[in-house]
């Protein structure tokens, strides 16, 4: 039986009401077809397009266009951008606020993009901060995370957030650590800050749907961090410990509000961590080509045991 | 052939239709566990991502196992590891099926994971029985192995995934076999091109019903793949003139535009957005077709055409009755347009744009002159 007839004969037991059927039912037949996504797609494609032509042309050309029309064009661009944002934007709200049509969201972070080019060439040119100017990124991110809050934009959102990890790297770089130390330092403080900010803030009812997108970058990152920390020599026990905390918290948190994304983090990074530390100590080809057998089989029969009782939707 | 009935196969699909029209609020919760009791099966199902998970242990443990076997055994010669790839692959298949018949597992990434293992060491065992012969044979016979093992997975076990991998095989083969370029993809081009009119036959036959939703997905990956094929600028083909390049320069523009006509047409979602990304690719290469050199002004043209075309193309639909022309809308219908774009906007964050800027200039340039080449400034000079 064909979806089509199916509906019909819901809506002949009155399973479903004549309005569903027909609201459903325009689009099984493709009589109503959206290209949301490909016009998003174009739109957030074509930004990315034009800002990397816009550094290239300035990187190529700078010294034929001259300081004063560069910084005018990107100037022009930045407030023509802003314009039109400020003057469609609909009243803030702690909720989820409908962008007021499809290219606001993508002027919005073309806007972000311009402010970032145009920064990075004052700050090329000039030297206004010359030592200190990694305050920039910690700038921008700040000025991206109130542009993203005040718009309702993602986009911007993951821009401010990865903004942040720069400044983050830049920061703990020019304490100037041995090895990967301050890196893996910075991507942890990072991972924490960012994991916290979402978590507050969506406790506050501000922007609740952004919290996600907090969690899968600090997960993410705090994950990669304490990984790599594993793999070191020295204070791996340190960062083994930090690993387990974290895999403990992840599969748990993501089996109870059933975000199993969080439980393939936790497993694969958690796998990786412990097989790191067992794997140190085997030398012998045939006992680690065993563990491996053993414990995927381990792993397996838990995630077909978890799969069993909670992950059963598709 | 099929070890899951057509009846299950449109149940699971028509189960996951009705949890998207709940999620999108077209029917409320208590309807959609009704009519998800009636299309339950007894097929058991995970989530995709527990489903990745199952997928890449099993994978693990499968390659270990015949790594462990081999050392345990001592094996290091060729025709002992071919046999033991062999043994593994008709074993990984058994247990397959075993799994899906004892247990009903559908995609539950453990006996996908076996089904694809078996094809590969079967690949692997392939290419060891004729160790003797040519390079380019070996690659030949891995690649057909490859597409009729994938081609058996995909009939069995209804994997599309295995039926994308089966035509991938089947377009490779001509490249070993063949040693001029043009004649490599010419035949490349007319077995994707084959492919792509027996799928785009049974997805008319089927529609977007099950096996036609299948057939859709195969129709666009061989039109892709006839593209990716044909435009010599995508893939380093060493032919920059002649007869077959400016014919491939004209195909690179047709295929495009013909697979938007027929995706429009027809509202095939796949072939449409495969189209739109032929004729991005067609834009970004058609210079380097044509012989000119790039220009730092082309992304912004080209993304300002993005853009534009967005809009423009938005703005006509929303003009039209109730928002829509011809059946088209630029809003969004189902919560899945809502959750893609979310995906694509947290993922932005790993590859945001950096806007480059100038190097920095000495803070007391010298007047020298000597030394210095032409272009950066002479910045390569010595002072």
């Amino acid at each position: 039986m064909r979806t089509v007839e199916r509906l019909q004969k819901w809506k002949d037991s009155g399973a479903i009401t004549a309005a569903q059927f027909d609201a459903i039912a325009v689009l099984v037949r493709k009589d109503r077809f959206s290209i949301f996504v490909e016009l998003n797609v174009l739109l957030y494609l074509g930004v990315l397009f034009f800002v990397a032509g816009l550094g290239w042309t300035i990187q190529a050309y700078f010294a034929n266009l001259g300081d004063a029309a560069i910084l005018i064009g990107l100037s022009a661009l930045l407030a023509a951008s802003l314009y039109y944002c400020f003057s469609r934007t609909p009243e803030w709200s702690r909720a989820r606020v409908e962008s007021p049509n499809l290219a606001f969201d993508y002027a919005l972070y073309l806007a972000c993009l311009v402010f970032a080019a145009e920064l990075g060439y004052i700050e090329t040119r000039f030297q206004l901060l010359a030592a200190h100017r990694d305050y920039y990124l910690l700038f921008s991110a700040v000025l991206y995370l109130i542009a993203a809050y005040r718009f309702d934009n993602r986009f911007v959102l993951s821009l401010a957030l990865s903004t942040l990890a720069t400044w983050f790297g830049v920061r703990m770089s020019a304490f100037g650590f041995i090895s990967n130390e301050p890196l893996r330092l910075a991507a942890i403080s990072y991972g924490g800050v960012v994991g916290g900010l979402g978590a507050w803030l969506s406790t506050k009812g501000i922007k609740k749907h952004f919290l996600e997108t907090y969690l899968h970058i600090a997960a993410n990152i705090l994950f990669i961090a304490f990984v790599s920390g594993v793999f070191e020599r020295d204070r791996h026990w340190l960062y083994f410990a930090g690993l387990m905390a974290l895999v403990v918290i992840s599969i748990h948190a993501g089996v109870r509000f059933q975000r199993f994304a969080f439980v393939v983090y936790g497993t694969v990074y958690g796998y990786i961590g412990v097989s790191s530390e067992i794997l140190r100590n085997i030398h012998d080809s045939t006992a680690q080509l065993l563990y491996v057998v053993v414990s995927g089989t381990v792993v397996i029969v838990s995630i077909v045991l978890l799969a069993r009782r909670f992950g059963r939707e598709e | 052939m099929r070890c899951y009935s057509e009846s299950d196969e449109r149940n699971v699909r028509l189960h996951s239709l009705v949890r998207e029209w709940v999620r999108s609020g077209l029917l409320d919760e208590a309807q959609g566990t009704r009519l998800g009791e009636e299309l339950r099966t007894d097929l058991r199902r995970t989530n995709n991502f527990l489903r990745i998970v199952l997928f890449l242990f099993t994978g693990l443990i499968v390659g270990a196992a015949v790594l462990l076997v081999l050392e345990v055994l001592q094996i290091h010669d060729t025709p002992r590891t071919t046999a033991v790839c062999g043994i593994t692959a008709v074993l990984s298949f058994a247990l397959a099926e075993i799994l899906i018949g004892e247990f009903r597992l559908y995609r539950f990434g453990v006996e996908e994971a076996l089904a694809v293992a078996a094809v590969v060491l079967l690949v692997i065992a392939g290419a060891g029985m004729s160790e003797r012969a040519k390079i380019e044979s070996i690659f030949a016979l891995a690649f057909t192995i490859g597409a009729i093992g994938s081609l058996l997975l995909y009939g069995r076990f209804g994997f599309v995934y295995a039926g994308i991998a089966a035509i991938a095989c089947a377009a490779m083969i001509p490249f070993p076999l063949a040693h001029e370029p043009a004649t490599q993809r010419m035949f490349a081009g007319a077995i994707l091109a084959g492919i792509f009119l027996v799928a785009h036959r049974y997805h008319r036959i089927h529609g977007d019903e099950f096996p036609g939703d299948d057939c859709a997905v195969f129709q666009a990956a061989a039109w892709a793949g006839l593209y990716v094929a044909l435009n010599l600028q995508m893939t380093s083909a060493g032919i920059t003139t002649g007869r077959f390049y400016w014919a491939t320069y004209a195909l690179i523009w047709i295929l495009p535009i013909a697979g938007l006509r027929m995706g429009i047409r027809n509202r095939d979602r796949l072939l449409m957005d495969v189209s739109a990304a032929m004729a991005l690719a067609t834009l970004i290469t058609n210079k380097a077709y044509l012989g000119g050199e790039p220009q730092s002004w082309d992304p912004i043209l080209l993304g300002l055409l993005l853009m534009g075309t967005a809009i423009v193309i938005r703005r006509w639909l929303a003009s039209g009755p109730n928002g829509e022309r011809y059946g088209f809308t630029p809003v969004r219908t189902l919560s899945k347009h809502d959750r893609l774009m979310t995906v694509v906007s947290t993922a932005s964050a790993a590859f945001q744009p950096q806007p480059s800027s100038p190097a920095p200039e000495p803070a007391t340039a010298r007047p020298h002159f000597e030394g210095g080449r032409s272009g950066g400034a002479g910045a390569s000079g010595e002072f």
